[in-house]
């Protein structure tokens, strides 16, 4: 087997620069795109699927050709598309084929379909070009989480070079820290907090992950202390699953101090700890600013806890506001459910 | 018993031989059955306010609810409800009458949202709307200019069974990577479907509520009567709850004042549009896209499709039915989610990163708004005023009043204005005139220009023609003072009147503007008239030789200071106007050079009294 792959790879050494140049000029002088409808291109994926995996006993490049020959343009184009699906899969590949990869970035070939829901404009459904390009940026990801991973075993991580912002090596970064166990992740905290790295965090993304893992508090409030993003809101959003409910109200009573996380806060508040007085303070404090009250408003009925609900009851059926007068029905809505 | 048992396996075999192939949406990660995007798969959250992402449609519910709770200027309307028996609501966004500031009827507007269950883009774009004219309801701009004079109904999200469908499976998919269809991907309503993805037995299932529309209804070959095709069209037209309460919102809306119509989808960047046979409405369907498209510096492409065909769309009954200027607005991106960066996986246009959601919903919100504001008026002169600058006292105003269907120029101050006086000319219109950026006046991509405008006063004299003509580059939209209802609705500048300018000498004297609101509509040329929409265009919508008729608009010189109660379109046009500055600054150079050489060739008599 390793002789195979070594006999391939100096194969592709040698005739790589030739082989991507005729695949270039193969490609680039192919029609660029290949139309057929959606039912026709799931009947053909589903007839070439007993190819899917034939790439990966490919050992050169006639391999390859030879067994497209036999295939008009859009077939061939269909199979590489499950080609490159098949190889995106694999945790390693051979150089041989990280070359064929390599020259498929040139293959101007697509698969259009005027899709029906699109009936004025064809779009492609396979684009060669794209997917090549995407198959070789999945296996870089992949690759650099190994790399990652021996860096991290060794101690050498030097975290300037894999927390640039939309880099591959940030992406690598965070799919090897979703997969760590919680032990792991605290290390990766210690080590991130000893080499003062939190600031060169490009998002909060990585804060997410570890609290999903390693839920505190204090990790949750340093989250919330940065600019708000996605991930903030998904931290949020997911907070209850992971985290007891005492960290979790203390992050709430945090985040409840960003205009842009109010809304959500309370309804997390509403959703999930109203049993507790203090979710239940922080939602009668809501009722008192101008803005909040209306984001309050717009969760009362989510409230199960019967005393809080009778509270708010006594609170609103005493004024005459209409504000007062919605809040009212709002909680009539949620004693109906 | 027996037989029982046999019936009982056999459909357990066969429920287990039906199980979809469910496969996973994921950023990068490569197992069995991903499908990566290339960025982290959004997941709608629960929030009232605009997230960085998607928002849930309980949260987007209630944040309407809320808008309409907290103001008296969104109501909720219940217009009909799903297959799975849920309230769908439109919302109305407008002051509580019908009628605009002057008191002329408001014209109609409807935006729906969420049509499609899996584009998600829609729902938020279109509460982006709201959101934008509940935060700006007092702006003294647009806002308020929208909401006191347009009657804008919103229906947020249409396909609530299916958008709950979606939500419910935020990252999961049947049944091919290349070719999904239900869970995150369902298209369609619920029809005879359930919600689990377990059986393929019913998840190709659902009416396409966008085939499900007359006059086309089932006349395409891109529509089907397939119940499993991604089109299927219903076994009739509005065979569907949903398109009922669309049309129960057109009602709502009122159907004799709509005139503009948009279904939002998602995507492909483009205004797709139809022809119908009224050549004028199709004129000014081009003409609002190229608006919208100027909003966002044309990244947005736009495609009309020739009249008399269809594909049972709601764009085409809006535009067959009523003649509205209607469009499918499809949202960004073009192609595929590679314009982010994305890995390019077929229908992942579908998937926007939450991080591209704030900016898409501001992009809409702009063309959107240009859209509205176009269409509510066309510009007209609503009056003026003279101020003296040694003691800042008004000596001269008029104000075009509404008085039974017309306008009548009612006159305030009418003391003579005296030559060698300092004086400043405000000019008064009817909508906010100019872009604002940062409280700045700024042009509208390559449309309008910040300043574009020219002025003249133009008269008789013993029965010659006389013009003075006004540099209008010393003037200025004002912004915070010197306004009379919205910003940048008055143009304010000083004014000077030559040596011998004898006010008595005159039987006529009238203002001559020439301009553009932002989105270059020119002016209605007779203030006197209110242009008003019938059948798809404007009427008393009149152009420089009082064609009310052309959707053009001109110059308006309907604004006489001395009225000598002649035509206004049968004056003889002494000299030509001055060009508009065009887009590139005030005419008032050219203006008077045309002035120095009137004066050199016969006006001097006029000029010296």
């Amino acid at each position: 087997m390793c002789n195979l792959i070594q006999q391939s790879y100096s194969f592709v050494s040698r005739y790589s620069l030739l082989f991507m140049l005729i695949s270039v000029i193969v490609f680039s002088s192919q029609s660029v795109a290949q139309s057929l409808s959606e039912q026709q291109l799931r009947h053909k994926i589903a007839q070439f699927q007993v190819l899917k995996n034939d790439i990966l006993s490919f050992r050169d490049v006639s391999d390859f050709n030879d067994r497209l020959q036999a295939y008009d343009d859009r077939d061939q184009a269909i199979i590489i598309h499950l080609w490159l699906d098949t190889l995106s899969r694999q945790p390693q590949l051979n150089e041989a084929l990280r070359q064929w990869i390599e020259t498929q970035t040139a293959n101007q070939q697509r698969v259009m379909a005027t899709l029906l829901d699109h009936p004025e404009h064809a779009l492609p459904l396979i684009n060669i070009q794209d997917q090549a390009k995407a198959t070789l940026k999945l296996l870089t990801i992949s690759q650099l989480q190994g790399d990652f991973s021996t860096l991290w075993q060794q101690g050498q991580v030097v975290w300037a070079d894999w927390l640039n912002n939309k880099s591959l090596h940030y992406a690598a970064f965070i799919q090897w820290l979703k997969t760590q166990s919680s032990q792991t992740n605290e290390q990766v905290i210690q080590q991130l907090e000893g080499d003062h790295a939190w600031s060169l965090l490009p998002d909060n993304q990585v804060y997410f992950i570890l609290l999903q893992s390693n839920p505190s508090a204090q990790l949750a409030v340093q989250l919330l202390s940065q600019s708000t993003d996605e991930f903030t809101y998904q931290f949020l959003h997911h907070m209850p699953a992971f985290m007891d409910e005492f960290d979790g109200l203390s992050a709430l009573e945090v985040a409840l101090q960003k205009s842009e996380l109010n809304s959500q806060s309370l309804f997390v508040l509403a959703a999930h700890y109203t049993n507790n007085p203090k979710a239940q303070a922080m939602i009668e404090k809501a009722f008192d600013s101008p803005v909040q009250k209306w984001h309050a408003l717009a969760v009362i009925d989510k409230i199960n806890d019967r005393h809080f609900r009778a509270k708010l009851h006594q609170r609103f059926e005493t004024q005459q506001t209409a504000f007062a007068k919605t809040a009212m029905q709002v909680l009539a809505k949620g004693d109906a459910q | 018993m027996k037989c029982l048992i046999f019936f009982a396996i056999f459909f357990i075999m066969a429920g287990k031989s039906a199980l979809a192939t469910t496969f996973t949406y994921t950023n990068s990660e490569t197992n069995n059955n991903s499908i990566p995007l290339g960025y982290e798969v959004p997941i709608p959250v629960n929030s009232l306010t605009p997230v960085d992402g998607f928002r849930t449609y309980d949260s987007l519910n209630l944040r309407h609810v809320q808008l309409s709770q907290a103001s008296d200027v969104v109501s909720q309307i219940e217009i009909g409800r799903t297959l799975n028996d849920l309230p769908i609501y439109a919302y109305r966004i407008s002051d509580d009458d019908n009628l605009t500031v002057e008191g002329a009827l408001e014209g109609a507007v409807l935006i729906n949202g969420g049509i499609h269950a899996r584009e998600w883009q829609t729902p938020e774009a279109v509460t982006g709307y709201m959101e934008y004219l509940f935060d700006n309801k007092d702006d003294q701009y647009i806002g308020q200019y929208l909401l006191e004079n347009l009657n804008f109904v919103v229906i947020p999200v249409l396909n609530i069974d299916g958008f709950l469908q979606t939500q419910r499976f935020p990252n999961l998919v049947t049944d091919s990577p290349e070719t999904p269809r239900d869970g995150r991907m369902r298209r369609k309503n619920m029809r005879q479907v359930d919600t689990s993805l377990e059986t393929t037995t019913d998840n190709f299932n659902g009416v396409d509520l966008n085939r499900n529309n007359a006059p086309y209804w089932a006349t395409s070959t891109r529509s089907s009567s397939t119940t499993t095709s991604i089109v299927y069209h219903g076994s009739g037209a509005a065979s569907e709850p949903e398109i009922l309460a669309l049309q129960q919102a057109a009602v709502v809306t009122g159907e004799d004042r709509l005139r503009f119509y948009i279904d939002t989808h998602s995507f492909s960047q483009l205004y797709f549009a139809d022809y119908t046979q009224n050549s004028r409405r199709n004129r000014l369907n081009d003409k609002l896209a190229n608006i919208m498209q100027a909003a966002n510096d044309f990244k947005y492409q736009y495609s009309p499709a020739t009249a008399g065909v269809g594909i049972g769309s709601t764009d085409e009954y809006f535009a067959n039915t009523y003649q509205a200027l209607s469009y499918t607005l499809e949202i960004e991106p073009v192609n595929s989610n590679t314009q982010y960066g994305g890995t390019g996986i077929s229908h992942s246009g579908f998937i926007l990163p939450n991080a591209e959601v704030p900016r898409m919903r501001e992009e809409t919100r702009k063309a959107t708004m240009a859209g509205l504001y176009a269409i509510t008026h066309p510009p007209t002169v609503s009056g003026f005023s003279v101020i003296r600058v040694s003691d800042q006292q008004e000596v001269f105003s008029g104000q075009w009043q509404l008085q039974n269907q017309q306008r009548a120029l009612i006159l305030g101050q009418n003391s003579p204005l005296s030559a060698d006086t300092e004086y400043r000319l405000q000019v008064h219109f009817n909508k906010p005139m100019r872009l604002l950026e940062n409280n700045q006046v700024v042009g509208f991509s390559n449309i309008t220009n910040p300043l574009g405008i020219a002025m003249q006063l133009t008269g008789i004299v013993n029965g010659q023609p006389v013009v003075y003509d006004l540099n209008t580059s010393q003037g200025q939209w004002n912004i915070e003072q010197g306004i009379v209802r919205y910003k940048t609705d008055t143009f304010e500048q000083p004014l000077q009147l030559p040596s011998g300018f004898q006010w008595d000498d005159h039987s006529l004297l009238a203002l001559s503007v020439s301009t553009k609101d932002y989105t270059g509509q020119n002016l209605d040329s007779d203030s006197a008239t209110v242009a008003d929409w019938q059948n798809g265009a404007w009427i008393h919508y009149e152009d420089s030789t009082g064609n009310g008729n052309s959707d053009f608009g001109g110059t308006n010189k309907s604004t006489r200071l001395i009225d000598d109660g002649s035509s206004l379109f049968t004056q003889p046009d002494p000299v030509p106007l001055p060009v508009p500055p065009s887009e590139s600054g005030s005419g008032g150079a050219i203006g008077y050079l045309l002035m120095i050489m009137l004066l050199s060739f016969g006006f001097r008599n006029s000029w010296s009294r």
